[in-house]
């Protein structure tokens, strides 16, 4: 009985939707330095690859155990930073972006931890880096490495 | 009484000769001999530790405790155990998938291997079998060949103060199937920043162009399933950003030490596949098998049948006690609509956000423009969000949206920190929401004539059931039916079985521009000439539009093809297509209403047409009953025919 019932349902499932092409251009857009880095799943998957994708978690399941470092090819950060931070800022370089020009949020916080800023000296962090946004981020092309520097530079000023 | 010792002596001068170059022999070739058999002493005594713990193991019947099924993986089968696990590297005995015994006895003796160096050596790859087992039978480590887990140490020195969180991504407007949802598992180290944080997931590998391919491949678990590792960043970025999914966050009431157990045994399942079954060997009961090594005396896995839907497991993770209430972390959605209702009555704060977004105004002269600071902040933050939604969307290149991006920000920049962010309401939590399960009896009358009815869905939630929990407009049923028995003739017959039936309802506005769509297959009754309802096989996709801005209720409206097979037909089958529009509202907290006009015209096979009026309710009772009331007029052939039933929904 069991098994029927399994049959019927993959049989329906296959049915809808295999009809309905898949457009999988798999664009892998996650190679970047800077603003902008994503990693686009299928442009316009199926209804069914919606299905399965929901809960196979984007079939492009990363086979990875530890970080995943998408700075391969990017210019090198100072010598102070450490692969965490910088792995971090790569990924991040959006949100931050837009947490510097609010002077406030999640991932400016993790930043402030990454870099072991002390808690009391936050508030003063948080206002240098948003009072100085155009010289951490002078141009869209901007890479980690700088924002880095940059950041450097603006706290040690 | 006289010594036994003899008092004599001979020094090795006094021997006679013969016997002098004797003991010399004997002397070298006992010292020969100690030499050779020293390693074999040596090892004599390892494997005697050896057979000692293989047999202690014995004797505690340790093959058949739980947490050795909980490490392994086993389930009962009907000819005895296996594992869940597919992998062979993941066993040390050849028969170790399917023979506890033998391969707990496997891994003892693994454990002295000389041959693997460092983190490859058993004891670090099966890290979690080792600290059970040392604990179990008191292994002294200082008898084991020496082997020094440098990978291992190095993450679990980070893990100082572990706490873990159940992750559930709900479902995005727009596609239905994400409400199923999606499970993974964070580990939080006391005082960091979650973002740090490693995200724990299941997920299949293999992807396929091909449709049908992907379809048969994940339903028959053709693809490996893996656990991968990664910082809870990346999964924020890929649900909230990309997918526009909300996150529920469940802090696990797990302890620090059952953290590192349930740590040790994810290092284990490294690089380890099974294959992955969409319906019930999928991410969400995977994880069950994480708790339960974190805490045996869990029964997680054991719990569910032949689907496991994500929420169900949340459920039940709130149910026992070990999932606290959720946190909440909006999608950039959510967010954007928050920060539009936030805007207040005026239209310039919008029309400005929408049209720096669109590239055709700069963002430097919302600087100059008559509004409080705190205003032009505002617009600029939702400018900025558009401008992310858009290339996310793929409706702008990544130079431009990094340009764009920037110069938005740059403006944002000269404002000053305000607090501009409104707090973000969060819609009921998932696991609030009714059972995923229906069973509905009822009764009703069609065409004068009485009968009850009972119908059952396994899954998953329609556009009429209670939607707290759920996505509003999302609609997913599989495999529901619907059984009457009429009493005039004492007839029992199949009304209806969807075998899936999806329908989206996603409202356009002027940020959001969804296309709403749907896709029906199945079984059902249409009218005939005879005057009776007849079955009928069918496939429906259909495309549309919706709009709920400035109306009570959302305004929905569908192209449909359809497609018809039944030997009832002349020619054996219909094709054609037409339109179903409908208004969707809700009359009160707990009352629902659907008024829906559908009218298709059948070209080909046996031609006619059909057109039907349907106006559906349900009213909430409680989180899982309510009472479901439709009565529709189908012309059918030319023929007429009206019905109404009445059903009780009992979600479980």
């Amino acid at each position: 009985m069991r098994k029927t019932v399994f049959v019927i349902m993959a049989f329906s499932l296959i049915l809808s939707f295999s009809a309905i092409p898949v457009m999988a251009e798999t664009v892998k857009d996650n190679v970047g330095c800077g603003i902008g880095t994503m990693i686009f799943q299928d442009s316009r998957p199926s209804v069914l690859a919606h299905i399965l994708a929901a809960t196979t978690n984007g079939i492009l399941g990363n086979q990875t155990f530890g970080i995943s470092s998408g700075t391969l090819g990017c210019k090198q950060p100072p010598r102070w930073v450490s692969n965490e931070l910088n792995t971090f800022v790569a990924a991040n370089m959006d949100s931050l972006a837009k947490d510097i020009a609010n002077g406030k949020g999640e991932s400016l916080d993790t930043l402030a931890e990454l870099m072991k800023v002390p808690a009391e000296k936050r508030a003063d962090f948080n206002l240098k880096l948003h009072s100085n946004f155009e010289r951490i981020f002078p141009s869209s092309t901007v890479q980690s490495a700088d924002v880095l520097n940059n950041i450097y530079e603006v706290i040690h000023s | 009484m006289s010594s036994i010792i003899s008092t004599k002596s001979y020094t090795a001068d006094s021997l006679p000769l013969f016997k002098r170059k004797g003991i010399r022999t004997t002397v070298s070739l006992s010292v020969l001999l100690l030499l050779i058999l020293l390693p074999a002493f040596a090892s004599a005594r390892d494997n005697g530790y050896m057979r000692q713990l293989i047999a202690r193991a014995r004797e505690k019947g340790l093959d058949r405790s739980r947490y050795w099924d909980v490490l392994l993986h086993y389930k009962k089968t009907t000819s005895g155990v296996k594992s869940y696990v597919d992998d062979p590297r993941f066993f040390l005995s050849p028969e170790g998938k399917t023979n506890p015994r033998a391969e707990l006895e496997a891994t003892i003796k693994a454990f002295f291997s000389t041959k693997e160096k460092g983190d490859n050596h058993p004891r670090c790859r099966f890290i979690g079998r080792y600290y059970w087992l040392k604990d179990k039978l008191k292994i002294d480590e200082s008898r084991l060949p020496r082997v020094k887990c440098a990978k291992f140490e190095k993450v679990m020195k980070k893990l100082r103060h572990p706490h873990a969180v159940l992750v559930f991504p709900a479902s995005n407007m727009n596609n239905p199937a994400s409400m199923f949802g999606h499970t993974l598992l964070r580990v939080d180290r006391k005082g960091q920043s979650k973002l740090l944080s490693y995200a724990v997931t299941y997920s299949a590998t293999n992807t396929d162009p091909n449709g049908f391919l992907f379809a048969v491949k994940g339903i028959f678990g053709f693809y490996k399933g893996y656990f991968s590792i990664l910082p809870y960043y990346d999964k924020v970025k890929e649900y909230n950003d990309m997918d526009q999914r909300d996150i529920w966050e469940y802090g696990l009431n797990l302890s620090e030490a059952e953290v590192r157990r349930m740590v040790r045994h994810i290092w284990e399942l490294q690089d380890i596949y099974s294959w992955y079954y969409f319906f019930n060997e999928n991410c969400s009961y995977e994880l069950l098998f994480l708790l339960e090594a974190a805490r045996p005396s869990l029964h997680l896995t054991g719990a569910f049948g032949p689907s496991v839907i994500p929420v169900d497991t949340i459920k039940l993770a709130r149910k026992l006690g070990i999932a606290s209430s959720p946190e909440y972390r909006p999608s950039q959605v959510t967010v954007i609509k928050t920060e539009v209702s936030d805007l207040g009555p005026d239209k310039r704060p919008l029309w400005l956000a929408k049209r720096i977004a669109m590239g055709s105004v700069e963002p430097e002269t919302v600087l100059s423009e008559p509004m409080p600071e705190k205003e032009k902040a505002k617009v600029l933050g939702l400018a900025a969000d558009l401008i992310q939604y858009r290339y996310v969307k793929r409706k702008i290149t990544k130079k431009k949206y990094m340009q764009a991006f920037l110069d938005t920000l740059d403006a944002r920049g000269q404002l000053g920190i305000t607090n501009t962010e409104p707090p973000v309401e969060p819609p009921a939590a998932p696991e609030k929401g009714h059972g995923s399960k229906r069973l509905a009896p009822g009764f009703g009358v069609r065409g004068g004539k009485l009968f009850a009815e009972i119908k059952f869905r396994p899954a998953y939630h329609d556009l009429l059931d209670p939607d707290e929990g759920y996505t509003e407009g999302s609609q997913i049923d599989f495999m529901s039916g619907s059984l009457r028995y009429y009493f005039e003739g004492h007839k029992l017959k199949l009304e209806r079985l969807d075998l899936v039936n999806i329908k989206s309802v996603s409202p356009r506005d002027s940020l959001f521009k969804p296309i709403s769509w749907m896709a029906d297959v199945g079984l059902g009754r249409k009218l005939f000439p005879s005057g009776r309802k007849e079955l009928v096989f069918f496939i429906t996709p259909g495309a549309g539009y919706a709009r709920s801005e400035g109306l009570p209720g959302t305004f929905y409206f569908f192209l449909e093809p359809d497609f018809n097979l039944s030997p009832n037909f002349q020619s054996g089958y219909a094709l054609g297509g037409g339109a179903e529009a409908g208004f969707l509202t809700k009359l009160s907290r707990d009352w629902k209403a659907d008024l829906d006009l559908r009218a298709m015209d059948y070209l080909a096979g046996d031609s006619h047409s059909e057109f039907r009026v349907k106006l559906a309710q349900t009213y909430r009772l409680t989180r899982n009953n309510a009472l479901a009331l439709t009565v529709d007029r189908v012309r059918s052939f030319s023929r007429y025919q009206s019905e109404a039933v009445l059903n009780w929904n009992f979600y479980f």
